[in-house]
């Protein structure tokens, strides 16, 4: 039967087995709140149908409550030490106060105030192996994840919602129905101390006289240890029905050093979520409800026995990372494949396009086929036609510019023109720079002109240089001159020109040079040269 | 958890599972991004291949405006001289006839040898280069009118381009002689023929 188990885990569901001394219950955990119970005997036929039970319900994990008078307790100290230090210490306390028990569990409860400060310990074991080990035995065949054992005592001290800000002398009373009576003290919110009785079958006797009476052995008990902090009120608290409770209250009144807590525990479940009506004042189910509730933490169970538990982790932990790797791998892919499905649909427009323009292309190139040179080439060769037509020279509209100034002073005759077509309105005939420069001590000399500083938009220019001379010249300077200057004023004036400059006149008057003649009249030469400088526009 | 802990039946199966999907997504992921890269690369190829043929489309849709626009003109230019060999031989038969035809009492030529030519004004040549060759001309003239004539009879007529670049006119009678063939004026003028070849030497033919 146990071979062919199937491991089958629920998420939500688990169980908690609260063992007695003589007593062994389940309850189930669903959906948030406590489900059926069951009880079985601590004897080999309870074992028996403890393991028929476990084959046929759900592998879920449990949780183990153990309530039992074999769990010892020892408070002791240590000197601070870390590590490895620190284990060995209390390996070997645990060695000298328990002999012979796996379950073993240290809380490091703080320091002393005073001397060495050593750690305050809290050693405690389950003395009787035998009452745990069976029941973890049969849960280990059936393969029953094991999360942890932990004893009532010690629930008290983990959960904070059984005793809500717990005080710093603290008493608690609480009745199970596999074990009875327990009674735990807290100092500082750690366990110091803790006790069972038996009780009488529940009816056959009230409580109430039981529990007073073990209430006064207690607090003599703490008092006479020195464990209690008596500079503070005790505060205890006792766990049971309404019928228990109230009759508690008639004889337990507080007093300045004693409070006292009646903590119903069918108001204290509902309070917490668990609504089912408690008629009993036993505690168990209400602990239970807490230890489900909470998961509380493994004390006393070794790592073989919870080995399920972790392989049932791990196997929560497969399943979770092949969702997520699943989940990633189709996701991931998902998007890859999307993004390669809008790539090929891309390219195979693209692929579409390409067809259709290079069966254009091939047409269009057979069009233009056996021409000379490229055509990016015939445009080159039209362009510098162009460019050299706009550029070309010849000296008509220089002869007409000459010819229009000449029209009124016909006493001017030419000899000789020199002409030539440049860029630069500076080109000197026959080579090298034209410069006009006025003299010093030839200033205001009529008859000289300047060169233009006007800014144009020609071109090119056309560079005439020419020889003239006054036709029946009388030998008056002055006059002559005068009708040079007013010539070459005239000139100036005409559309396109440039620039116009005498470069010689008939004498030289100035007074580096020396001066000889003839004072009769028509004695002396009347030559002379001007420069004329044309503007060419560009017509387009 | 030690290794002799393991209940291998209780984890067998979800480890067995983990490894499945392991490979399964690494095999969906690896396969999905390999079919991605291929796709991808294959829109690159295509894109690329669309991109190129499409502007050599366009470009052959420039061309054959530019060829509409342009040839003729480069035929004519072709046939005028300017482009491919000079038509030197028309260049002096357009002299002379001209010549006769205005009567020039005198007229004489002389021409180098074609060389590379640089204008002064910049323009983009490409695979072109210009070349020129250096016409000299004393011209016997009655008046100037005469030059105008034979410049706007070579402008009319002659199969080249052609420019003056420079002119020395001497008045060579101090009265002006009133007969056709009196060399009142004699002109020196120098003539650029201005011809454009391929820069590398090949040869321009049209079919």
């Amino acid at each position: 039967m146990i071979s062919s188990l199937k491991l089958k885990f629920k998420t939500s569901t688990r169980r908690a087995l609260i063992i007695g001394s003589d007593k062994l219950a389940v309850y189930h955990w669903a959906n948030d709140s406590l489900g059926s119970s069951y009880l079985f005997d601590a004897s080999a036929e309870g074992q028996e149908y403890f393991g028929r039970y476990l084959s046929e319900v759900h592998n879920d994990p449990v949780y183990v409550l153990l309530d039992t008078a074999a769990e010892e307790y020892r408070l002791d100290t240590i000197p601070h030490v870390f590590g490895a230090d620190r284990k060995a210490l209390i390996e070997r306390k645990q060695d000298r106060a328990f002999r012979g028990t796996p379950y073993m569990y240290t809380d490091i409860q703080g320091r002393e105030k005073s001397g060495r400060r050593d750690d305050i310990i809290m050693l405690s074991a389950i003395t009787n192996p035998n009452l745990l080990q069976p029941w973890l035995k049969i849960l280990e065949q059936h393969k029953v994840p094991v999360a942890g054992v932990v004893s009532v005592p010690l629930l008290l001290q983990e959960i904070n919602d059984i005793i809500p800000d717990m005080p710093d002398n603290t008493l608690v009373f609480s009745l199970q129905s596999v074990s009875g009576l327990r009674q735990s003290f807290f100092r500082d919110k750690s366990l110091k101390f803790s006790r069972l009785i038996k009780v009488p079958r529940y009816g056959t006797e009230p409580y109430a006289p039981i529990l007073t009476e073990e209430l006064e052995k207690v607090i003599r008990y703490i008092n006479g240890a020195h464990i209690v902090d008596e500079d503070k009120p005790l505060d205890i608290y006792f766990f049971g029905n309404q019928e228990l409770l109230a009759e508690l209250g008639k004889t337990h009144v507080n007093s300045s050093m004693i409070r006292y807590h009646m903590f119903d525990i069918g108001a204290l479940a509902s309070k917490h979520g668990y609504v089912e009506q408690m008629q009993t004042p036993f505690s168990d189910k209400y602990f239970i409800y807490q230890l489900l509730k909470h998961k509380s933490k493994n004390y006393y169970a070794s790592s073989n026995e919870t080995r399920y538990f972790k392989m049932r982790q791990l196997n929560k932990s497969l399943r979770v990372a092949s969702i997520l790797f699943i989940l990633s791998g189709v996701i991931w892919g998902g998007f890859n494949v999307l993004e390669g499905f809008t790539y090929r649909q891309q390219y195979r427009s693209d692929a579409k396009k390409a067809d259709f323009y290079n069966a254009r292309y091939e047409v269009a190139k057979e069009r233009i086929a056996g021409l000379p040179v490229e055509p990016a080439d015939l445009k080159i060769v039209v362009d510098a036609n162009n460019m050299l037509s706009t550029y070309k020279a010849d000296p008509i509209d220089m002869f007409k510019l000459i010819s229009k100034g000449l029209d009124v002073f016909p006493e001017i005759q030419i000899s000789e023109i020199e002409w030539a077509a440049d860029t630069n309105p500076n080109h000197k005939i026959g080579g090298g720079e034209f410069t006009n420069v006025i003299e010093e001590g030839s200033q205001d000399v009529l008859g000289l002109g300047n060169n233009s500083e006007t800014e144009t938009a020609y071109i090119y220019y056309q560079i005439a240089m020419f020889d003239a001379y006054l036709e029946d010249f009388d030998g008056d300077y002055r006059k002559a001159l005068d009708t040079i200057d007013r010539f070459s004023e005239s000139m100036r004036q005409l559309d396109s020109v440039h620039d116009v400059s005498v470069v010689t006149l008939p004498l030289d008057f100035s007074s580096e040079v020396s001066i000889q003649g003839s004072a009769e009249k028509n004695a002396g030469k009347s030559s002379f040269s001007v420069r004329v400088v044309l503007g060419v526009k560009d017509d387009a | 958890m030690t290794r002799d802990e393991l209940d291998w039946s209780v984890i067998k199966f979800p480890t067995i599972i983990f490894i499945v999907v392991l490979l399964v997504s690494v095999a969906l992921i690896y396969g999905s991004w390999t079919f991605k890269e291929d796709m991808f690369s294959e829109y690159k190829k295509n894109k690329a291949m669309f991109t190129a043929i499409s502007q050599q489309y366009l470009a052959v849709d420039e061309n054959e405006k530019i060829i509409r626009q342009y040839y003729p003109e480069f035929i004519a230019l072709y046939k005028k001289g300017f482009v491919g060999r000079e038509h030197r031989l028309n260049w002096i038969e357009t002299l002379r006839a001209a010549s006769e035809r205005i009567k020039l009492p005198g007229l004489t030529y002389d021409i180098s040898p074609q060389e590379e030519y640089s204008p002064e004004f910049s323009t983009n040549m490409g695979r072109f280069a210009l070349y020129s060759s250096t016409m000299k001309l004393n011209i016997s003239m009655l008046h100037e009118g005469d030059l105008s004539r034979l410049i706007e009879d070579m402008n009319e007529h002659v199969e080249g381009i052609f420019t003056i670049t420079k002119c020395r006119f001497i008045r060579t009678s101090k009265n002006l002689i009133e007969k056709r063939d009196a060399k009142n004026i004699t002109a020196d003028c120098e003539l650029q023929w201005i011809n454009i070849r391929m820069a590398d030497g090949s040869e321009i033919k049209l079919s």
